[in-house]
């Protein structure tokens, strides 16, 4: 197997192969910009192109026609779509992320406040899904067609099904209202936590639970496992030190695209359980048309799927040796 | 029954049975929570045009007048005020009021505050009226307004102008950590999340002294949740409850329900420069043949008052309207009018509760033969298309301030064409009540005024007036102090258990 004779060291090391890693780390930081690029740009459009007045918005129903012109002309709204991007283009290479229309405070403030709470969500949510889809997932596919591997595929049918918002209210109910075991929303406490991450790890176990077990099926079937068996090495050792770890690479794809998204923000479950996480502030202010504060949600949310993805092709390798010995053989070759 | 099944039939009992005991949260009785719908807009009571943030404003900050519970404006800060002419008002306030940083207002924080409302881009509108602000003494301003204007003393009850500290305004704070002069003071502001506000023991208003130790207004915007909090005990009181939730409260020990009528309106618009409406007959028509119980029954589960004419019940100059549901009324005035029946007729609306009403009101129109077929905008397409000349039938709403001249200004004058008199409505005897009204000083002769402009823009009938609807606020039935206004939740430093 690759493993035998490996010399343990620092993982970070294991991969460089010289300056691979870090020039492969880099590359992918690169491709940020295009994709930040053109991600605000396509939003910063879009927003500027659906009917609606911001500066109405702002003044609110007894607002005066003058008083709406005067403030769409001190906002620059009144400019070509691109200067007003160029504008905003300007500032955001210097940091700054601009002012919210709504509020007037800088919208990096409000991001930074909103953004550790749809973290800690997405983190909990994730870990919950995990423990739950992994085993799940192994045990349906080795036991195929057995009554467990049957409930369980039912288990992740109802949770692909099942809205949100729906689960959400059904646990309220529930772990709230009737056990009074959880508060029923908000973000005061530490146990406020536990029911949106429920909902939302219900959800993610779903799809990664049919993905380990369709994996784990194709696995199980290779003939280094035959083999395994064959040398008289023990059934749950076949499985876990041979099977698992090749089968793991698409689920860790599935789990990498439901971190992602959950990073930008579960709007529904933040809504039922009044969760100040980043994706009700986003909707809030797609509602309020408050451009720079959509926007920054939009690059926050851009940036941490992008870093999500690179972290799990990096733990491609670690999971397989086989991808690491491609970086190192690239990295020799240089 | 094997052993086995046995017991998880056991388990399967003891959990239904800890379920079915609803359970009902320990309330910290000096913490009240208050649950609202929506998050602030900003902890500046000039930065913002909105409900929500208003609560907190009320709360933190004190204006010149306040609005009592029946709506009428009574001195806040105001010892004393004279008008030496119809254009000129001296207020005085009262002396030794204190900042929450310790600090004294004077008419320096007074007159600084009403120039810096003039110019907050949110709220200028509100003190659009005055002309300059001077200082008389310490505590005594002098107002000038540009007319005579007599709904002055209600703008001076609008949140919009607070009397801030000029120190606090002018340093580098931004107004992270607000400093008022009201009831409570401010602790801290969780976007999204919640705002807490604690008593304040040095509140220069004995009789207005906060109760409780602290406010806590906390975000739940799902309307579920809000009532399920509620029932946990987790809120003490929703500023706004829902319509749909009301039956289970009601029913509930623990709970109650507090209603009145709001000053908000829900009207049928129509474009009186386009085919059919500019027809008055067939504007009429249209009066007679909505049966507004129904609309009443479905867009609000029954909680609302059907509306008889253009100024709500709760405002001041509401005169009832000349319609009534009378589908043959409405079907002699669409002959007289020579209506075409085969022409279908589009009826614009935005949102689930318009979609509803639009379902009723195409039904009722279909009955006096009049094809409609409904179309559905997003709201700020909405809001850009009944504004666009385009429009012709459309459903909308108005929340209002308490002064008529605060709606009927926008949503009736020649000037407000392309803002909100999305009806293009003209008439020139309606520009002269306007501007009798606002400048009658006398309270008879400018109820009058107002019920003849009523009079008038009905028979003219580009509105069709659906419903007011109720303010309805859930509170934990021990919670005292519970007031409402027609604007919602009020008195909020009232509450106490």
């Amino acid at each position: 197997m690759p493993r035998a004779g490996m010399v343990r060291r620092p993982f970070m090391r294991r991969l460089s192969g010289g300056n691979m890693l870090r020039r492969y780390l880099f590359r992918r930081l690169l491709m940020l910009l295009p994709v930040l690029l053109g991600v605000t740009f396509l939003v910063f459009t879009i927003i500027s192109l659906t009917p609606g007045d911001v500066a109405a918005i702002m003044l609110g129903q007894g607002a005066t026609e003058e008083s709406v012109a005067k403030l769409r002309d001190e906002m620059g709204l009144n400019d070509p779509i691109v200067v007003q991007y160029g504008r905003y283009l300007g500032r955001l290479v210097q940091g700054d992320m601009g002012m919210s229309y709504a509020t007037k405070k800088p919208v990096i403030g409000e991001i930074l406040s909103r953004f550790p709470n749809t973290l800690r969500l997405a983190i909990l949510s994730i870990i919950i899904s995990v423990l739950l889809s992994i085993p799940i997932g192994i045990v349906s596919a080795v036991r195929q067609y057995s009554l467990f591997d049957n409930a369980g595929m039912v288990f992740a049918l109802i949770g692909i099904s099942m809205p949100s918002f729906w689960l959400g209210l059904m646990l309220i109910i529930m772990f709230a209202l009737k056990l009074g075991w959880f508060p029923s929303g908000g973000a005061s406490e530490w146990k406020s936590i536990i029911l949106p991450a429920l909902t939302l790890g219900v959800a993610s176990t779903a799809s990664i639970t049919r993905t380990m077990r369709s994996s784990m099926l194709e696995v199980i079937r290779q003939d280094y496992i035959r083999t395994a068996k064959a040398k008289g090495v023990g059934k749950a050792m076949v499985i876990i030190k041979h099977a698992l770890r090749n089968a793991l690479i698409p689920t860790l794809t599935v789990i990498g695209l439901e971190f992602g998204e959950l990073l930008g923000g579960a709007i529904l479950t933040e809504t039922v359980f009044s969760w100040p996480g980043i994706g009700r502030l986003m909707v809030e202010s797609i509602q309020r048309k408050d451009t720079p504060m959509v926007l920054g949600c939009i690059i926050v949310f851009s940036v941490a799927f992008s870093v999500v993805n690179l972290s799990i092709d990096i733990l491609y390798a670690f999971i397989d040796p086989r991808i690491k010995t491609t970086y190192q053989k690239k990295g020799a070759s240089k | 029954m094997t052993k086995r099944s046995m017991r998880a039939f056991l388990v399967l009992m003891v959990l239904t049975a800890v379920m079915a005991v609803p359970s009902f949260a320990a309330t910290d009785k000096n913490t009240i929570t208050v649950a609202l719908s929506a998050d602030l807009v900003s902890l500046d009571p000039m930065g913002h045009n909105d409900i929500y943030s208003e609560k907190v404003s009320f709360l933190v900050f004190n204006r010149l007048f306040k609005l009592n519970t029946n709506f009428e404006a009574v001195p806040d800060l105001v010892a004393k005020y004279t008008q030496p002419s119809p254009t000129e008002w001296v207020f005085t306030i009262k002396s030794g009021v204190k900042f929450h940083d310790g600090t004294e207002m004077t008419s320096e924080d007074v007159k600084f505050s009403l120039l810096r409302s003039q110019e907050s881009p949110n709220v200028k509108h509100v003190l659009s009226e005055v002309k300059g602000v001077d200082i008389v003494d310490k505590y005594s301003v002098k107002v000038t307004t540009k007319v005579a204007f007599a709904p002055f003393m209600f703008t001076l009850a609008h949140a919009g102008t607070s009397i801030v500290s000029k120190k606090y305004a002018t340093s580098a704070d931004n107004w992270k950590n607000p400093v008022g002069s009201g009831p409570y003071s401010f602790v801290e502001w969780t976007s999204g999340d919640k705002a807490v506000l604690k008593k304040n023991p040095a509140y220069f208003d004995k009789a207005g002294m906060g109760q409780a130790e602290r406010i806590v207004f906390r975000v739940i915007p799902e309307a579920a949740s809000r009532t399920i909090a509620l029932e946990t005990g987790e809120v003490d009181v929703i500023a706004a409850l829902d319509p749909n939730d009301v039956p289970k409260v009601e029913v509930n020990k623990n709970l109650k329900v507090f209603r009145k009528a709001s000053t908000d309106i829900q009207y049928i618009g129509m474009n009186a420069e386009k085919a059919p409406f500019n027809d008055v007959r067939v504007r009429q028509a249209i009066n007679y043949a909505i049966d507004k119980d129904a609309v009443v029954l479905v867009a609000l589960n029954g909680y609302g008052e059907a509306a008889s004419s253009i100024i709500p019940s709760t405002i001041f100059g509401h005169m009832p309207g000349p319609y009534s549901y009378d589908v043959k009324k409405a079907k002699d005035l669409l002959k007289a009018a020579k209506y075409d029946s085969k022409q279908v007729i589009k009826l614009w609306a935005s949102g689930d509760t318009r979609k509803k009403i639009a379902e009723v009101v195409q039904s009722n129109l279909n009955d006096v033969g009049i094809k409609a077929e409904i179309e559905m905008f997003e709201w700020g397409a909405y809001l850009q298309a009944t504004n666009s000349g385009t429009q012709g039938i459309f459903l909308l709403g108005w929340g209002s301030n308490p002064d008529p001249d605060s709606m009927l200004t926008p949503l009736f004058s020649k000037g407000s064409i392309g803002a909100q008199n999305r009806s293009r409505y003209v008439n020139e005897k309606v520009e002269k009540y306007l501007a009798d009204g606002r400048i009658e000083l006398n309270v008879a002769k400018r109820k009058q005024i107002y019920n003849d402009m009523s009079d008038v823009i009905m028979q003219d009938a580009t509105w069709v007036p659906l419903y007011t609807g109720n303010n309805i606020v859930g509170a934990n039935a021990k919670l005292m102090g519970v007031e409402l206004s027609p604007q919602g939740l009020w008195n909020l430093e009232k509450l106490h258990y």
